[in-house]
């Protein structure tokens, strides 16, 4: 058993390091030099729920016939990100910094405009507990180690209080021109 | 058990302190006001109470959502959880509507729910059937 547990812990590590080899020849993202932007908030509501803010990176791409991985960058593009309460107008690449609830939280669009195109792409806020939740390693014990690591879990997740979930919009975000939708 | 599923059965009990809470309603009814010129055979007590429903199945009890309950022309407010005598007439029920709203995450949502009498004729014998049921929960989702 200790030994199939070692098998699957390497066969983790490999993924891993496969994983970081394979980021590595995906696209270069050029630096972002402008300070983090705040978002405005259009209604008190909105503001005085935010429980804290998180930083988000927005990206403007021109996708290539290649896939996905040889998208390229292209900088300078007029967007905008219309939240419930807030909004905010940048050029990508921005960080911005977007606010964080708890008990729930709405979708944002961004909108980027490039020459005659129009791109939309609507960001939905993470769970940040019921990530965290799911994150956890249940692999020791065997089957019944597994077992009961999910049955935890899952007695976790149903008992939790919704109330204090948090929720938080992604690190990245990436809005591709060019693509068939 | 190994000690790996040892230490997640302890953690349980942690992980449950985080659960949400429950609240009793006030001792005292809120009544719904009575139709004008017609006579009350009985008052039967409704508890409506409000949860936010999240993912996976957790449940949230909410003593903050604001409420109004309708039936006919008459209505009441309270805030939830809230036990509302309702004024029973000989003859037809009527189905009631509870609307509630509550500040969650950056906006103000709302939601309703209808009550439908389980009991199409009222009649004037107290120990016959509810006509409403005892309780209503009305759900926001996450």
């Amino acid at each position: 058993m200790l030994f199939q547990e070692r098998r699957i812990e390497m066969r983790f590590s490999f993924s891993l390091v496969v994983l970081v080899l394979a980021l590595a020849g995906c696209v270069k993202y050029s630096e972002i030099t402008t300070p983090p932007q705040s978002v405005n908030f259009t209604s008190k509501t909105a503001q005085e729920a935010a429980s804290g803010f998180s930083e988000m990176q927005v990206r403007t791409l021109v996708s290539t016939a290649k896939g996905s991985k040889d998208d390229k960058e292209v900088l300078a593009v007029r967007c905008t990100i219309k939240g419930t309460g807030f909004g905010a107008s940048f050029v990508t690449p921005a960080k911005i910094t977007m606010p964080t609830y708890v008990g729930t939280a709405d979708p944002v669009t961004v909108t980027c405009k490039k020459d005659k195109e129009t791109k939309q792409v609507e960001v939905k806020p993470i769970n940040m507990t019921l990530a965290r939740l799911n994150q956890g390693t249940v692999s020791g014990g065997g089957l019944l180690g597994v077992a009961i690591g999910a049955a935890v879990k899952g007695i976790a997740k149903a008992a939790r209080d919704p109330l204090k979930d948090e929720f938080e919009y992604p690190i990245s975000v990436r809005v591709v021109f060019g693509q068939v939708e | 058990m190994t000690v790996r599923s040892a230490r997640l059965a302890v953690a349980l009990p942690v992980i449950l302190a985080a659960c949400a809470t429950n609240y009793d309603p006030p001792d005292s009814v809120l009544p719904l006001p009575s139709k004008p010129g017609k006579s009350v055979l009985r008052t039967e007590p409704v508890t409506v109470s409000a949860f936010l429903a999240g993912t996976a199945g957790s449940l949230a009890e909410l003593n903050t959502a604001e409420c109004q309950l309708v039936r006919g022309g008459q209505s009441v407010r309270f805030t939830t959880p809230m036990t509302v005598g309702v004024p029973l007439y000989e003859g037809p029920a009527q189905k009631m509507t509870v609307t509630c709203s509550a500040v969650l995450g950056p906006r103000t949502r709302k939601t309703a729910v209808e009550i439908e009498p389980e009991v199409v004729e009222v009649d004037a014998n107290p120990s016959s059937k509810r006509i409403y049921p005892a309780s209503v929960s009305v759900r926001f989702s996450q």
